[in-house]
């Protein structure tokens, strides 16, 4: 069985990044630590678990973006994951998510794999879709938002539990080949092992140049948001902050 | 029906319609400037006639009742909004960016070689009189402004973003159609109900909520501390504490956990994304404390104390046992 995991390259904290002098997109030059998405890391960590409790699976991770995003490849080698794939994006400019699904399907379609996950959303553009478009361009069943997954390899299908509002969740067979998006809390994402980096040092990673997809829309620009509440931001050192909150909390009358 | 330049998906539980359906109206009036008549709404089940006449009469929008004949997964539903979209060739589709809208419509847009812009919280009209599409990024910390390139476009709305109207004019038109579903990919097997959810978060007048920026779960003994200074309070937590197993599910406030709307919240450490404010903006006075000058819960607070979570709750509680208040 062959599963391939999307992940995709995050800045570490967003306390860095600031509109783009241009104001259409954001900036990053002044990022200087990268993560792999939080969400992807689940991903990975649901296929791990699956090639360690099954014979003859293999896992392979592709990502889409900037020179630097193949960081997060070699994190994956880390993890666990034996092939790596690296498509070559723009840095520092609104990447719509239709075109980035029809280049990981591209991709995708070069290998046979049984079962695709991916993060159910990127925690820097928020879209959740490239799972799904990815799977619609690959002609897959899709099923977001995965907290349970376990696979009947006879059956050649999946078990599938996906959470809804208020935490509802719908028990869904799927069959293989499938995608998945999967949800934060399905398990806990390892750390890389020392070994695995180590033996991955001089591992390749394959880069392939994307393009050729057709943006269907475009960012014309980014704002600040506007404040929906009074946000009054006390000044001064934090005796004046903890002061300040005293007294708007005894003004409130919820004080002991 | 032919003159519908907008359409909306309606969405379904059992057979009923879902107050984010009306939500969906509630943007597709901001995008015609308030006229119905372009607009048209599909209405998807096993046995929609009720709920479309509901629809119709709610918002006077006319209606479209669409009867499957199979029953409803997603991949269904992607046919039947492919179906809908096929008849009647909009410029604009709605779905909701909800968890059942987000598992169809990204897909439906790929069927139809359409742009897809999720989580659309605001309408903005440009200089050239295009609509652009307002969405949080960054964890809230921005807003892109997009503009679709195609035609059509299948708009996905945050649910809560746009000011629902009630409606007390005539009612729109119902027209019913049938759609053979092909055979679906999916199998639906059952729904459990939710997790068992809190009535401490609920009763609470008081909600201290703690969030990745606590640092470490042996942290979280200061907040149930800093919570207890407050008569009638409860600790919750953002979902990323829930899933590390540093705090049980019926603490997580948020979409995907409890809606709670206290006298007070007080969010520590909380960046503010959509999923989470969801779950609070409904309480009375918010609170937040951030390190990051930024971030977006102050956008969301009417308090806003920058500083070290752990370090500011510790001054906090030395300036009461002080006796210095
Ligand atoms: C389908 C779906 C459903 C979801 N449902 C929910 C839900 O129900 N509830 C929910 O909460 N989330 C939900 N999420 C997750 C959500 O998108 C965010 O990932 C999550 O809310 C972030 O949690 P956080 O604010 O604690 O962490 P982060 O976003 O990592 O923010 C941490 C914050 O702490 C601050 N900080 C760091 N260090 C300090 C310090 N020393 N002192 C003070 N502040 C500090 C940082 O500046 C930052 O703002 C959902 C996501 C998806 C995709």
């Amino acid at each position: 069985m062959n599963i391939l995991v999307l992940i995709k390259q995050v800045p570490q904290t967003e306390a860095a990044t600031d509109i783009s002098p241009s104001g259409d997109f954001i900036e990053r030059s002044t990022v200087t630590l990268y993560k792999m998405n939080r969400f992807d890391e689940y991903a990975l960590e649901e296929a791990l678990r699956i090639k360690e409790s099954h014979s003859g699976v293999h896992v392979d991770v592709m990502t889409l973006g900037p020179d630097r995003a193949k960081e997060v490849i070699r994190r994956a080698y880390g993890m666990g994951a034996d092939n790596g794939f690296h498509i070559l994006a723009a840095d520092n400019e609104y990447l719509d998510p239709s075109a980035v699904a029809e280049l990981l399907a591209r991709e995708a379609a070069k290998g046979s794999y049984d079962l695709i996950f991916c993060g159910v959303m990127s925690e820097d553009m928020m879209q959740s879709q490239t799972g799904q478009m990815t799977a619609e361009n690959l002609g897959l069943p899709c099923v977001s938002s995965a907290v349970s997954v376990s696979v009947d390899e006879g059956a050649k299908s999946l078990r599938v539990k996906r959470e809804l509002e208020g935490g509802v969740r719908h028990d869904i067979t799927v069959s293989m080949p499938c995608l998945l998006t999967i949800q934060a809390g399905i398990n806990t994402p390892r750390y890389p092992s020392l070994s695995k980096v180590l033996r991955a040092a001089d591992k390749e990673v394959l880069t392939v140049d994307g393009q050729g997809a057709s943006p269907r829309q475009v960012c014309s620009a980014i704002r600040h948001p506007e404040k929906q509440r009074a946000g009054v931001v006390v000044e001064g050192g934090r005796t004046e902050k903890v002061r300040e909150l005293y007294r708007v909390l005894r003004q409130k009358n919820i004080l002991g | 029906m032919n003159d519908k330049t907008l359409l909306i998906m309606a969405e379904l539980e059992d057979n009923n319609l879902k107050p984010v359906t009306f939500d969906l109206v509630a943007a597709a009036l901001k995008m015609t400037g308030g006229a119905t008549r372009s607009i048209l709404m599909a209405v998807t089940g096993t046995s929609p006639d009720a709920a479309a006449s509901e629809a119709a009469s709610r918002t006077g929008i006319d209606v479209l009742a669409v009867t499957v004949t199979a029953s409803i997964t997603s991949d269904i539903r992607k046919q039947a909004a492919a179906f809908v979209a096929g008849e009647f060739a909009p410029s604009y589709i709605l779905c909701p960016h909800s968890a059942e809208g987000t598992d169809y419509a990204p897909a439906l847009a790929v069927r139809l070689n359409a742009a897809c812009i999720s989580a659309v919280s605001g309408v903005v009209i440009d200089v050239d009189g295009n609509l652009l599409f307002s969405r949080s990024i960054c964890g809230g910390q921005f807003n892109a402004l997009i503009k679709p390139a195609t035609s059509p476009a299948v708009i996905m709305i945050q649910p809560g973003a746009f000011q629902v109207q009630a409606y007390e004019g005539t009612a729109g038109a119902v027209e019913t159609t049938t759609f053979e579903a092909g055979p679906g990919a999916l199998r639906m097997n059952g729904v459990e109900k939710s997790r068992e959810t809190s009535s401490e978060l609920d009763k609470a007048k008081v909600i201290v909520s703690a969030g990745r920026g606590i640092g470490e779960p042996g942290n979280l003994d200061a907040i149930r501390r800093f919570a207890a200074l407050f008569p009638g309070s409860a600790v919750g937590g953002s979902r990323p504490l829930i899933d590390m197993g540093w705090l049980e599910y019926r603490h997580q406030v948020g979409i995907t956990g409890a809606t709670v709307s206290p006298s007070v919240y007080i969010a520590c450490g909380i960046s503010g994304s959509t999923q989470h404010i969801a779950g609070m903006n409904g309480s009375g006075y918010v609170i937040a404390i951030n390190s990051d000058p930024n971030a977006a819960i102050f956008n969301y607070s009417d308090l806003c104390i920058v500083d070290d979570i752990m370090g500011f709750i510790e001054a906090f509680e030395d300036f009461i046992k002080n006796g210095e208040g």
